[in-house]
């Protein structure tokens, strides 16, 4: 076949072009890491990568969801561990004070140290969270979940906030107050309606003071540890049942990074030998070009 | 007999001359796009009679020819509509298939950081600091969609542009070839049609292939040697030495895309292949559809946003204002009416929610009534009465309604509701305290309505309960990539054929420097044989002087 010489050089040069932008493409998918630089090269895959990366941000977010509620639990439980160290030293204290034994004054002493932890155990149902809210007050967590002495009213309400933690799945990042430290039931005989901890221990306080001994008093504070220990176990399952989501999470996680990998990531053993041979194609392409392009009749007509 | 010897020397002196310098033009146009190379073409002289018998009188130069093939050259020029066809759609799709490319700074990702903050809010329902983060995530998330939208928006202009400069570039082409029409006739009327203007004629089939890569063409070669030149159905650009210009007019219908105008006449539909059908159909087929894909995701996001919003309690205890601003959409209608006088007014109505949303929808007047084919999903309802339909379209998200003119059977049009909305939202609030994270009033820990704000993303709330939102925009990337990977294949395939063809074309017609070297080897010799031929006739004749003398 007659070759046509301005055609022939362009027809080595576009072949030149051609294998530099295949090798240039081959740079760029080995410096991103990506089998796919653009959707169209796979569309099925680029939608596929989408639907997964969203998946794997969606659960990412549900443990650092389960970080936060992590965080509260424990700060409700390190507290309620307290105030139940200061409800057995109520207790002792209760013990020790209707023995027949103490006179006035020692329960004077002993009302004192009672009416001082029952503000320390206040403090605790006052608890404010790293943002300021009040952990007891139930969606009322700008105000003090308990005001405080003589009336010690409980200006929360009963709910309790869910947090998302899994696909449809939400735990409680707390308990309302009134479930904690409420309803304790009146002690026969006492004066009034006793609708919490504190106003139970603070009647106790005022009994003694007024050299009284009434026994409900221990039943009161029996029910109040009774319904601290119930809280500590229902926040110990929570921190379990978050613990086991978590890694729930993490494995779902991992197996969809895996899949995102296996259809997203770049063989770099296969990209790299790739790589060496279109290296090796364009030289070749340049050398031919450059040894063809001296051949020339011209040359031998001097 | 010296005479004889002289005369014959000189004609093939001549003869070699014009060889020769027709091989030097073949070498200075070697480069030359379009030249066909050109050959001297001889001819013995007529032979004298003598007692002898007939003797040779020498060489002359008939003609100078060029190598064409009309076939291999119409070869190159439909394969360069093609290719450019192809090659024009290609690139324009691969610019939002690129636009599309990265899921790290995709849409997709923009959406979810969003959500994550929607998350943190419900995590801390009473914190303004987080509350901030949430609404300063939304403003970049909706500037997000404003870049892709105006990106958008702005290949519609280029689309636009390149329309208009196609058509003024087809203007100029043919009014090019028509003047070159009448100098290719009268040169050939000069030599009676014996001999040809080769350069002309080269030129002439450059402006062809230059037309070719704009638009489809036809041609007809006259018996004068001029050529008409038709494009769409057999509408004449150039016909002899008349060029015939097309114009530039905005579509009644949707005044924002030209329509190409031939004579009075719309004929933007029935022209096809090169730049101009690469435009048109990269505009109609990718374009559009990406547009109006992502409005409706926009759309759909941000009415089901607002609606869970609105159902909340805010921090001043207000109920809950529209999140997002949808801002001022505009929908796009386009269409045929037989009625040329028929302008429609379709205005954007916010839907109620994201279900039933489409696309774009077609709607259809036919005999029985108006048939409305939503785009994305391909339902179809009817509708008795155009007042039946416009009881039905704003739950589409618009409103439907006839300016001017009237709406015949056969009329068809196309309305892509949402399809500006991308570049046009906002974030309507404007203060953290205004976002509605809670049920009930004046409780600074609730956060119910953030919860549920917080799920929407995984909630199948789009196409009648079928996608989420990551959903939609997965179909939207891989519509895209799709349509653009087949054009890369087919550009790829278009690509092989056009250089099979001008392969063809230049073995027969391109300079051969080889060749040519031979050629100048050989012309040479024989121009030295000739000049020694003067030479002998020359010796010859001062033999016989001197023998006389």
């Amino acid at each position: 076949m007659r070759i046509s010489t301005a055609w022939y050089h362009q027809l080595g040069v576009n072949e030149m072009l051609n294998r530099q932008s295949k090798l240039s493409e081959s740079q760029l998918k080995l410096s991103t890491g990506q089998k796919y630089l653009k959707p169209s090269e796979n569309p099925q895959v680029a939608t596929s990568l989408i639907d997964f990366k969203h998946r794997v941000r969606v659960y990412e977010q549900y443990q650092d969801n389960i970080i936060t509620v992590r965080q509260r639990l424990e700060q409700a439980e390190s507290g309620l561990s307290t105030g139940m160290g200061i409800l057995q030293r109520v207790r002792e204290l209760t013990v020790q004070g209707l023995n027949d034994i103490n006179s006035g004054t020692n329960r004077g002493q002993i009302a004192a140290e009672i009416e001082q932890l029952n503000g320390v155990l206040l403090n605790i149902a006052n608890t404010q969270n790293p943002n300021g809210e009040f952990i007891f007050g139930g969606y009322v967590t700008d105000q003090r979940a308990f005001s405080g002495a003589p009336d010690f009213t409980y200006n929360g309400d009963d709910n309790q906030r869910g947090i998302a933690i899994g696909p449809n799945r939400t735990v409680a990042d707390g308990d309302p107050g009134q479930a904690v430290f409420g309803t304790v039931s009146a002690a026969p005989g006492a004066p009034g309606t006793i609708d919490n901890v504190f106003q139970a221990l603070q009647q106790l306080a005022d009994d003694f003071k007024n050299n009284v001994r009434n026994s409900a008093s221990l039943t009161d504070i029996d029910r109040a540890l009774d319904r601290f220990t119930t809280v500590r176990v229902s926040l110990g399952a929570r921190l379990n049942a978050i613990d086991a989501q978590e890694n729930l999470n993490e494995e779902y996680i991992v197996d969809h990074k895996t899949i995102v990998s296996e259809i997203g990531d770049l063989d770099y053993a296969e990209a790299i030998s790739q790589f060496n041979m279109q290296q090796t194609a364009l030289q070749a392409a340049q050398q031919s070009f450059a040894k063809i392009q001296n051949l020339s009749l011209f040359n031998y007509l001097r | 007999m010296a005479i004889g010897i002289l005369s014959n020397a000189l004609t093939g002196l001549a003869a070699f001359q014009r060889s020769l310098e027709t091989t030097s033009n073949n070498i200075a146009n070697v480069n030359t796009e379009g030249y066909s190379r050109q050959r001297v073409e001889l001819r013995t002289m007529p032979e004298q009679y003598t007692g002898a018998g007939y003797m040779g009188s020498g060489v002359n130069t008939v003609n100078v020819t060029r190598s064409y093939d009309q076939f291999v050259t119409g070869q190159v020029r439909s394969s360069t509509s093609a290719y450019s066809d192809v090659n024009t759609y290609h690139a324009m799709a691969s610019e939002i298939d690129n636009l599309f490319a990265d899921e790290e700074t995709g849409l997709s990702a923009t959406m979810k950081s969003f959500f994550n903050t929607v998350n943190d809010v419900a995590n801390d329902p009473s914190s303004l600091p987080i509350r901030n983060v949430m609404l300063a995530d939304a403003k970049s998330m909706t500037a997000h969609f404003n870049i892709v939208g105006n990106r958008l928006e702005d290949m519609q202009k280029q689309v636009n542009d390149n329309v208009s400069t196609i058509v003024k570039d087809l203007n100029e082409l043919a009014h090019n070839i028509a003047q070159l029409n009448i100098k290719i006739t009268d040169d050939i009327r000069r030599t009676s049609g014996q001999q040809l203007p080769n350069a002309l004629l080269d030129q002439r089939d450059v402006l062809l292939n230059k037309v070719a890569e704009n638009v489809d063409v036809s041609i007809v070669e006259q018996i004068d040697g001029s050529l008409s030149v038709f494009i769409g159905q057999g509408q004449p650009l150039v016909m002899n030495g008349i060029a015939y210009p097309l114009t530039i007019e905005n579509n009644n219908l949707n005044p924002s895309q030209r329509d190409i105008v031939y004579n009075g006449q719309t004929i933007t539909g029935q022209l096809s292949g090169g730049k101009l059908a690469g435009n048109l159909r990269f505009r109609d087929e990718v374009l559009n559809s990406a547009q109006s894909q992502l409005g409706m995701l926009v759309l759909g996001f941000a009415t089901e946003f607002n609606n869970q919003h609105a159902a909340g309690v805010d921090l001043n205890g207000a109920a809950g204002n529209a999140f997002f601003d949808l801002g001022a959409v505009k929908p796009q209608v386009t269409g045929t009416a037989s009625d040329p006088t028929l302008t429609l007014n379709v205005t954007f109505t916010p839907p109620t929610s994201a279900a039933p949303l489409g696309s774009a929808y077609r709607i259809n007047y036919t005999a029985s009534g108006f048939e409305m084919r939503n785009l994305t999903d391909n339902s179809v309802n009817t509708y008795a009465t155009l007042g039946d339909l416009q009881a039905a379209t704003p739950t589409y998200g618009f409103n439907f309604d006839v300016s001017t003119g009237s709406i015949n059977i056969g009329d068809s049009f196309v309305v892509r509701p949402a399809m500006d909305i991308a570049s046009k939202i906002g974030v309507a609030l404007t203060s953290a305290r205004d976002i509605a994270a809670a049920e009930a009033v004046g409780l600074a820990g609730d956060n119910r309505n953030a919860l549920k704000l917080a799920n929407l993303e995984n909630l199948a709330l789009m196409q009648n309960g079928k996608s989420t939102f990551t959903q939609v925009y997965g179909q939207l990337v891989s519509d895209v990539g799709g349509l653009t990977h087949v054009a890369d294949v087919s550009a790829k395939a278009q690509k092989v054929l056009l250089e099979q063809a001008k392969t063809t074309r230049e073995s027969l017609s391109g300079v051969n420097l080889d060749e040519e070297a031979a050629n100048l080897v050989k012309f040479q010799n024989a121009y030295q044989a000739a000049a020694q031929a003067v030479s002998i006739a020359n010796s010859l004749f001062d033999t016989l002087i001197g023998s006389v003398r």
